[in-house]
């Protein structure tokens, strides 16, 4: 074949070759056979030195525009095989995945916990007491009367005649005061037991966060920022705090604590009754009494204990309006928080 | 305690709104519940807290905001006759037992006309939530609710004779109630009493046959001082909370016995004509309190962090008529009102002062502390169990630690545990204390299953109950539980939890325990103690749960033997620089042959520097031999201090083959 046979044998063949090319791997065998290094239309140019001078831009005119045709050629082809490709694997971003599914936190726990933070981040210690208390630390040091209505076997679970289910977490004061001398400065997280039949706002069992603070000239002053601290810090700043006197056998002077209701902002709603207050804890100076019940002298030291209700906080905190909920568990629930 | 603002006014010039003086009794200490519109104006509803007996009356609530507001009490009038006559009449008292009632006195009324009470009056009762019934009956009541001192009128011409007795009641005496109730009374009962029996139950209720009645014509008026403890008892037992058991268990001031036993007969006679027989008849003893508490500011500022001085103390403390007995160098010394037996030693009065300054007026400071911050980890290592647990999807949960003795004793753990039962439950579902944490977690399966939940995984920590050597003992545990994934599912979870935990651990196979198969259980020993189980839960125990469903695998694990997860725990290790060189190895092994088995072959074959040895494939067929599995190892050779040669792990590897083939009858597998 002389150069102007091969010339048409190519130019005639070659877009067909092209063309007939269904995926990448064809396509690019059909470059290297004609446009490649060693392809037929590269070869062909280095025979261009064998024609006739003359003739020689022609061919070289005609050879440049050939290569020129197959590249085009085989973009066009590459562009629709492509296309080609994706109509037939069509890729859909928005199919659901299988994701991971929070598995959640009962909030009681939740919140037991991150009080429990909050006060450890203020320098207080971690105590813990067990569940089956003794009478004597449950109430008698706590200097509650011996006819006091809760010792009463209708509000608290006995488990013999000196043992019972702690009423609250202020007999792991007691432990405290007892094993260790002052300063004191903790916060003893845990579960109480009360004999309340179960309601939307009554559970058998629930949960407590006491904390309790002696040294030397601890004041009813200190209660006051130690508490609105915490309630800042807990409830968001713009939250008010009010004390107002109550009465625990344990405490001398006792408060009560309120914060402005977290729903009206302290107008009056359904949640705070119309008061635009809502009750978290009580509080107050450790009753002399109880410090002495521990052998610790009431002349040198003095402090105040408080305690919380962790699932009426949690309540509060996220509009919970049954507390069953707690011991339901259902996913749903946990889920989220 | 309901309060009409319209009455309060009587004893003080006060022209406030409702809703401020219900703001300024609560920070008083006087919790006012509720303001609602009753028949004579605003209502407050105050919740009195047990030691402020003295303002269980609309005096008591009046003298609390003159405190508040600084204007002076106006006490009604009361002439009381200083002696009583105990002839009067002819009748007599006599006090069986003084201690539990100090004194009694009566007051007789002749010609008395027994109608319907006046409108005001019968509107000012239903506003303190009292039901009107007739004049006499309704003074009595009208004056209790505003002095505190509840009174009792009985029906002369019913009681037989002319002797009154305050005794105990007797076994078997029974007292037909106002309420139309008969009950049995209790020896430890104070009764009033004629010749024949029972009258009325003393401070609590009276009698329906001596009651007023629009008949009587003759009326014996009561008031009397009853020991708090003795009627606390009483209605504790006889389930009867009476307005005036609520007064006299909190304390009635003594200075008001006699002052409303007048104010009452006079009233009586105003309103329902009659005469009254002058003077009145008596037994025992007022009890008189005569409390003297000494006081320095130094010690008010040093309990409430405040600067208040000794006259205004002194001027709080006279508002709420402490009077001052005594001052000497800042030192003073005070007389307890009558009305305050709660006021006991001088920690009581800081108290008063600090109601009266206001709590609000308190400057909030932060404590100096002469303790040190200490450093903690968090407590226990509930964090990090809780990340590893969650990481496996398992949901936190908190259940009841109260459960049924009858479900556990069915699935047969009594055998292996004593729980640590409840002498007085509120129901038999919840009579004893947990002795495990499964038991709870199937109760939480239950109740998602039933409302259609899928995935169940479940996790919880906390203590856990039990009896041993006549002592009661409390352990922490955590416990998952999961349906449908099996044991090695929860084989799998123990491991991350152990692993996680950086816990030294080995599983005993060979767990015959009540809650788990016996073949898919295993023990989990730590340092050679039995620290927790895992394994399928027996049939027979999810159906005692009351879960129709099976399938359900768990692990529970005590805490006290893991270890404490702190920070001071941890000592890096330098891991090997030299690369380690992995070999495959499939063999054919008898079924009944177990991976641990093998694996310790393989261990103990593998020479110093085998490292790992992974198990990745398992099957049985019959293509490899009848009752033979196929099982292919990965295992891993390093030295720390050279990289190995090919060399010489071929030469493990032989001696591993040779093992398994002479001990174990294990052959290598042909591709």
């Amino acid at each position: 074949m002389n150069f102007k046979e091969k010339y048409n044998k190519i130019k005639s063949e070659a877009p067909h070759e092209v063309l007939k090319s269904q995926n990448a791997g064809e396509l690019d065998k059909a470059r290297s056979k004609y446009i490649g290094r060693k392809g037929v239309v590269t070869s062909l140019f280095k025979e261009l030195g064998g024609i006739p001078h003359q003739e020689r831009p022609l061919w070289g005119k005609k050879l440049n525009s050939l290569k020129k045709e197959i590249e085009n050629l085989i973009e066009k082809q590459k562009n629709s095989i492509r296309k080609e490709k994706s109509k037939k694997e069509f890729f859909d971003p928005t199919l659901p995945v299988e994701h991971y599914r929070y598995p959640g936190r009962n909030p009681a726990a939740r919140t037991m916990d991150e009080i429990t933070s909050l006060f450890i981040s203020m320098g207080f210690g971690v105590a813990y007491g067990p569940e089956i208390e003794t009478e004597y630390n449950n109430f008698t040091a706590l200097n509650f009367p011996k006819d006091h209505p809760a010792r009463d076997m209708q509000d608290t679970f006995y488990v013999d005649e000196n043992w019972l289910l702690r009423t609250h977490t202020s007999p792991v004061q007691i432990r405290v005061m007892k094993e260790s001398k002052p300063p004191v400065k903790l916060v003893a997280p845990g579960k109480c037991y009360r004999r309340d039949t179960l309601d939307a706002s009554h559970l058998p069992v629930f949960h407590q966060v006491e904390g309790l603070m002696i040294d030397r000239k601890i004041s009813f002053s200190h209660l006051k920022g130690v508490l609105e601290c915490f309630t800042r810090k807990y409830f968001g700043g713009k939250v008010k705090t009010r004390f107002r006197p109550s009465f625990f056998p344990f405490t001398e002077p006792s408060a009560e604590v309120d914060i402005s209701c977290t729903i009206c902002m302290g107008k009056g709603c359904s949640s705070c009754s119309g008061k635009g207050w809502l009750e978290i804890l009580g509080a107050g100076m450790v009753d002399p009494n109880v410090l002495e019940n521990c052998g610790i002298d009431k002349n040198k030291w003095q402090g105040f204990a408080f305690g919380m209700g962790v699932e009426r906080i949690a309540m509060l905190k996220y509009g919970i309006d049954d507390i069953r909920y707690f011991i339901q568990n259902d996913k749903r629930f946990l889920e989220q928080f | 305690m309901h309060v009409p603002i319209d009455w309060l006014k009587e004893y003080m010039d006060i022209e406030n709104m409702p809703d401020d003086i219900a703001e300024d009794l609560t920070l008083l200490g006087l919790e006012v519940e509720s303001i609602t519109e009753g028949n004579t104006g605003k209502v407050l509803e105050i919740e009195l807290t047990p030691n402020r007996g003295d303002c269980a009356s609309i005096i008591g609530i009046a003298r609390e905001l003159s405190v508040r507001y600084k204007c002076e009490m106006k006490y009604p009038d009361t002439g009381v006759c200083s002696s009583g006559d105990k002839t009067a009449n002819n009748y007599c008292i006599e006090i069986k037992n003084e201690k539990s009632c100090p004194y009694y006195s009566l007051k007789i009324i002749e010609n008395v006309n027994v109608a319907e009470s006046p409108i005001w009056l019968k509107k000012r009762l239903r506003d303190c939530g009292i039901r009107p019934l007739n004049n006499v009956v309704d003074i009595c009541n009208y004056i209790m609710v505003e002095t505190g001192q509840p009174l009792h009128a009985f029906d002369a011409d019913k009681i037989k004779g002319k002797e009154i007795w305050v005794r105990k009641a007797e076994r078997e005496e029974e007292l037909l109630f106002l309420d139309k109730k008969k009950r049995k009374l209790d020896p430890d009962d104070i009764i009033i009493a004629d010749r024949e029996g029972p009258l009325a139950l003393a401070g609590v209720m009276g009698g329906l046959d001596s009651a007023v009645s629009e008949n009587t014509e003759k009326v014996l008026l009561e008031s009397a001082f009853f020991n708090p403890k003795n009627i606390s008892r009483t209605q504790k037992r006889a389930g009867l909370n009476t307005e005036a058991s609520y007064r006299f268990s909190r304390n009635v001031d003594p200075e008001w016995v006699l002052r409303s036993l007048y104010r009452a007969a006079d009233m009586i006679v105003k309103e329902c004509g009659g005469k009254e027989i002058h003077g009145h008849l008596d037994a025992g003893g007022i009890p008189q309190r005569r409390k003297m508490i000494a006081l320095t500011a130094e010690r008010v500022n040093s309990v409430l962090g405040t600067r208040i001085s000794i006259d205004e103390i002194k001027e709080y403390l006279r508002l709420l008529e402490f009077s001052v007995y005594s001052e000497e160098k800042g030192r003073i010394t005070l007389n307890v009102p009558s009305h305050r037996p709660d006021v006991e030693r001088d920690i009581d009065l800081i108290e008063e002062v600090a109601r009266v300054y206001g709590y609000d007026k308190v400057d909030s400071s932060l404590p100096e502390t002469t303790i040190e911050a200490e450093f903690l980890n968090k407590p226990d290592n509930f964090s990090r169990i809780e990340e590893i647990l969650k990481a496996y999807g398992y949901s936190e949960s908190v259940t009841n630690t109260l459960i049924d003795k009858n479900m556990i004793k069915n699935m047969g753990i009594l055998k292996e545990v004593t729980p640590v039962s409840i002498s007085n439950p509120v129901n038999v579902k919840m009579n004893i204390l947990r002795p495990g944490l499964l038991f709870g977690l199937l109760q939480v399966a239950k109740y998602n299953i039933n409302q259609k939940q899928s995935g169940i995984r479940f996790y919880e920590r906390g203590p856990v109950f039990f009896l041993q050597d006549g002592e009661y003992k409390e352990k922490k545990q955590v416990a998952f539980l999961s349906q449908n994934e099996g044991f090695y599912h929860a084989k799998k979870t123990a491991i991350s939890l152990l692993k996680g935990m950086k816990q030294e651990y080995s599983f005993k196979y060979d767990a015959n325990t009540a809650l788990f198969d016996k073949e898919k259980s295993a023990v989990i020993e730590i340092e050679g103690v039995r620290a927790g189980e895992l394994g399928c839960l027996k049939e027979k125990v999810v159906s005692e749960a009351g879960l129709s469903e099976d399938n359900f695998a768990g692990c529970y694990i005590f805490m006290d033997s893991l270890k404490s997860g702190k920070s001071s725990d941890i000592k890096f290790r330098k891991w090997s620089q030299f690369p380690s060189i992995f070999r495959d190895i499939s063999v054919v092994a008898p079924v009944e042959l177990t991976h641990l088995d093998i694996y310790d072959t393989i261990k103990k074959a593998g020479g110093k520097h085998l490292k790992e040895v992974e198990m990745y494939d398992m099957f049985i067929d019959d293509k490899i031999g009848r009752g033979k599995k196929s099982m292919t190892f990965e295992i891993e050779f390093n030295n720390p201090e050279k990289t190995l040669c090919s060399e010489e792990v071929d030469r493990s590897i032989r001696k591993i083959i040779k093992m398994l083939e002479n001990e174990k009858g294990i052959t290598l597998r042909q591709k």
